[in-house]
């Protein structure tokens, strides 16, 4: 992992929700959801967002909410490419806990056992 | 007379030492030797009591006691010398005997010596810290006697031998066993130090190859029966020639031979351990087994896990066995069967024990939570139960039935589904009429209340208030019409109270001309007394007797479903009609239209119409005539189908939807009581109290809690704390 977002970035990420999503909705369109997520995450490296955008269109299919838009970034942040680090029990939103195990059904990484 | 002065006498005693002649006391104490040897001899009774204790008490007096006590001990000790020799000359039998009887002696000159030299026991040994008389003796006996190197090893010997003997079933003389122990008994630490040890160390082998010997040749219950036999001989050796406090250890010796060292091997024994005597209750054998193992550790759990094994393997078949499961009623009276089965059990065999009960509870939880219909079908069992025409079964029958199916349901872990299913099944038996007593039904529902609580069963109780109102209403109504009706069809009506039942989506059919009528009738006489409310006909509900005339003249009363009635009264001015016309005319739904003229064309005994081709299905194309050739032998011929019955997979998956929706809210409304109260929690501390607070109804997902915090935090109920994002916080 290259660096840490800095505090401004994640300022303009939490922003970028409230900006991007129709007026008197609670969530964000995937399709605009996805598309920050592409322009964002170009600014600050995240090597998964493909894989994150792949799985949203494969297996929700529906708006996302506001705390799965900002927990993404913590997960982003904190957790490594391996996984290594990932807590079931870690009060994660149910998208992401679904997103790991979609990663690990489909080899795309694989954990370490411990 | 004049008083005299009185001189007082004195005596003033020796101004020099008195001392006694030694040869005195030599003298003496040659009187008091030559009587112990009398005494040993067997010649007491030319002595004289009353000289050989003065004899003693004057050498204690003139300070002679040592000597006294010293030439006692040589004296005593020279005889039992001799004593030791005539022991060990005994041969074989006699050699105990003898032991014996000499011993007898000894006590006896003891005594006799004891009591002659009471002046010194009392004053010289206690001043001297000697050993008195009587315990000198015994320790006198020990040293020579029993300690002696030719009689220790053999006395030892002999004893373990003849109770060798004894255990491979020969007679002894238990008298002179019960003399001997006795004696070493007496002698102190001797009976645990040079009998009990080694007793129970050649005890320990003894028993440990005569187990490995029953274990290779007995099936489990002899092994067991001769285990018991032998513990209790040991039990009777002891009471009989042994000391009392060797019981416990004897006991716990065979206890670990014979039954600890192979309870693994026991328990599982091919055909014959424990799930064979299971399976076959064998009350006496498991009675045994039990108070067997209840004597060594871990003994009752190992007999428990081995219990609880085979009660989840075969319940988790049982609920797992397609050919079980067909019938639901069948499947709970297996269930309810196997129950009883293992209540008997544990009461005749395993002492009522309280660890038994709770490892049979939490069997039956968990394999009857495997199986996900099993609240459908505990309802099922309890629906067949209520109903109507079941021969010979008296409300009190019903009662008992109805209490074991209570400890059922109290297994379940999805109590809300089997409330579902209740309410479903009720309403079908009180719409049909179908219930054994009313009394009986009320009963099954405060048994539900006292195990739920009131919100379980509140709406059940609202079924009931509707039944009674509408039998009311329709007093009124029939009351309101008079003459007007005259020859016109009669119309039973119950009015439900949307709540309350179980909700079903009615599309509506097209009813009968002959019915509309008096339907509209009772809409407009309701309405007219309940403003503001609005009725619906339930016509998927309802059911009709129509009188019916055939070919030949035969009448035949039918009592069919409202949307069968719909379909046949329509041949009352057509000859023939076409699937699709049927359809058309009554707008019932395709499955259901399907359903129901497959029961009145397609089945024997009861084809009223008569179908072309004459297939079992119901095709589009498919052509219906009036059965003039319709026979039955009953005049009253029963064709509705409304009786309850295990339902079909997508109905299964609709309900199991239901249930799933109907917690939502519920799991919500726990997360937000508990928010309310804690302001703060962490993530798994929630999920826990959750689980907690609904476990009486069902068991929450895990997932669909986090699902309903996101909701939650969506709405902006609750939020993440900024600091720790695993915590989360109420939104006041």
């Amino acid at each position: 992992m290259a660096s840490v977002p800095s505090e401004k970035f994640r300022e303009i990420y939490n922003f970028a929700f409230v900006w991007a999503k129709e007026k008197g909705q609670k969530s964000l369109a995937l399709e605009t959801a996805i598309g920050m997520w592409q322009l964002l995450f170009a600014e600050w490296h995240w090597s998964l967002v493909d894989h994150w955008c792949q799985f949203l269109q494969l297996k929700h299919n529906k708006a996302i909410s506001r705390d799965t838009w900002s927990q993404l970034l913590e997960f982003a942040k904190t957790i490594d490419l391996q996984l290594s680090n990932y807590d079931e029990e870690g009060a994660w939103p149910y998208l992401i806990d679904e997103f790991v195990e979609y990663l690990t059904e489909n080899g795309i990484v694989q954990r370490p056992r411990n | 007379m004049s008083a005299q002065k009185r001189r007082t006498f004195k005596i003033e005693a020796f101004k020099h030492r008195v001392e006694i002649d030694p040869k005195y006391a030599e003298r003496t104490w040659k009187v008091l030797e030559h009587a112990i040897h009398e005494i040993y001899n067997h010649n007491a009774s030319g002595l004289s009591f009353e000289e050989l204790y003065r004899n003693a008490y004057n050498m204690v007096l003139h300070k002679y006691g040592e000597k006294l006590y010293s030439g006692l001990v040589t004296t005593m000790t020279g005889h039992l010398k001799e004593i030791a020799k005539s022991i060990e000359d005994a041969q074989g039998s006699l050699f105990l005997e003898e032991l014996d009887r000499k011993w007898g002696e000894h006590n006896k000159a003891l005594q006799m010596i004891r009591d002659i030299m009471m002046y010194m026991d009392r004053t010289f040994v206690p001043s001297s810290g000697r050993t008195p008389v009587h315990d000198l003796g015994l320790n006198l006996w020990r040293d020579n006697i029993i300690h002696s190197s030719k009689i220790q090893s053999r006395l030892l010997d002999t004893l373990l031998d003849l109770i060798h003997r004894e255990r491979k079933g020969e007679v002894i003389n238990r008298g002179l066993m019960r003399n001997i122990t006795k004696m070493l008994m007496d002698l102190g630490p001797v009976y645990q130090e040079d009998f009990e040890k080694p007793f129970l160390e050649v005890s320990a082998s003894f028993y440990s190859g005569e187990s490995q010997q029953l274990i290779e040749c007995c099936d489990c219950g002899e092994y067991l029966r001769k285990a018991e036999k032998r513990l209790s001989e040991e039990t009777e050796r002891v009471s009989h020639y042994l000391d009392s406090a060797s019981e416990v250890k004897i006991t716990s010796v065979v206890e670990g031979e014979m039954i600890a060292n192979h309870m693994q091997r026991l328990v599982h024994m091919e055909n014959s351990g424990l799930v064979n005597m299971l399976v076959d209750d064998k009350y006496e054998d498991l009675a045994r087994m039990y108070s067997l193992f209840r004597r060594v550790t871990d003994g009752l759990s190992t007999i428990r896990d081995v219990m609880t094994a085979h009660l989840r393997e075969t319940g988790r078949q049982l609920v797992s066995d397609p050919e079980k499961l067909k019938d639901p009623v069948d499947f709970v009276q297996h269930l309810l069967d196997e129950k009883d089965k293992y209540d008997m059990i544990i009461s005749k065999s395993f002492n009522n024990d309280k660890t038994f009960q709770n490892a049979l509870n939490s069997s039956f939880e968990y394999f009857i939570n495997l199986n996900n219909r099993s609240p459908e079908f505990i309802s099922l069992y309890v629906d067949d139960k209520l109903r109507k025409g079941l021969k010979g079964v008296t409300e009190e029958d019903v009662e008992v039935v109805l209490d074991k199916v209570m400890m059922l349901f109290r297994y379940l872990q999805e109590k809300d589904v089997f409330e579902k299913y209740y309410k479903q099944h009720l309403a079908k038996r009180l719409l049909s009429g179908k219930t054994v007593s009313d009394d009986v039904e009320r009963s099954m529902i405060v048994k539900l209340k006292t195990e739920c609580g009131y919100q379980f069963t509140s709406k059940l109780e609202g079924m009931f208030t509707d039944m009674k109102t509408s039998v009311d209403t329709l007093q009124g109504f029939y009351a309101s019409q008079h003459a007007e009706i005259g020859d016109g069809p009669t119309l039973a009506v119950q009015v439900l109270t949307t709540g309350s039942w179980p909700t079903q989506p009615s599309p509506p059919c097209n009813l009968p001309p002959e019915i509309i009528g008096i339907c509209e009738k009772f809409r407009t006489y309701y309405l007219g007394t309940h403003t503001g409310r609005r009725l619906t006909w339930q016509t998927n509900m309802g059911t009709a007797d129509i009188k019916a005339t055939f070919g030949k003249g035969q009448k035949h009363e039918l009592n069919v479903s409202t949307y069968q009635m719909c379909i046949l009264m329509l041949f009352n001015s057509a000859e023939r009609l076409s699937y699709k016309e049927i359809e058309q005319a009554t707008e019932i739904p395709a499955s259901d239209l399907k359903r129901c003229l497959q029961s009145i064309a397609c089945v024997k005994g009861k084809n009223v119409l008569r179908k072309e081709p004459m297939s079992k299905d119901i095709a589009e194309d498919d052509a219906f005539y009036f059965n003039d050739k319709f026979t039955s032998k009953f005049i009253k011929v029963k064709i509705g189908t409304v009786a309850a019955q295990k339902e079909s997979e997508p109905e299964k998956q609709e309900t199991r939807q239901r249930v799933e929706e109907d917690r939502k809210p519920q799991i919500e409304a726990a997360i937000v009581r508990i928010m309310k109260s804690r302001r703060v929690l962490d993530h798994n501390t929630i999920v826990t109290e959750v689980t907690s607070q609904l476990q009486s109804r069902f068991l929450p997902n895990p997932v669909v809690i986090k699902k309903r915090i996101e909701s939650l935090i969506e709405r902006e109920f609750l939020e993440r704390d900024k600091a720790d994002r695993k915590l989360y916080r109420y939104l006041a």
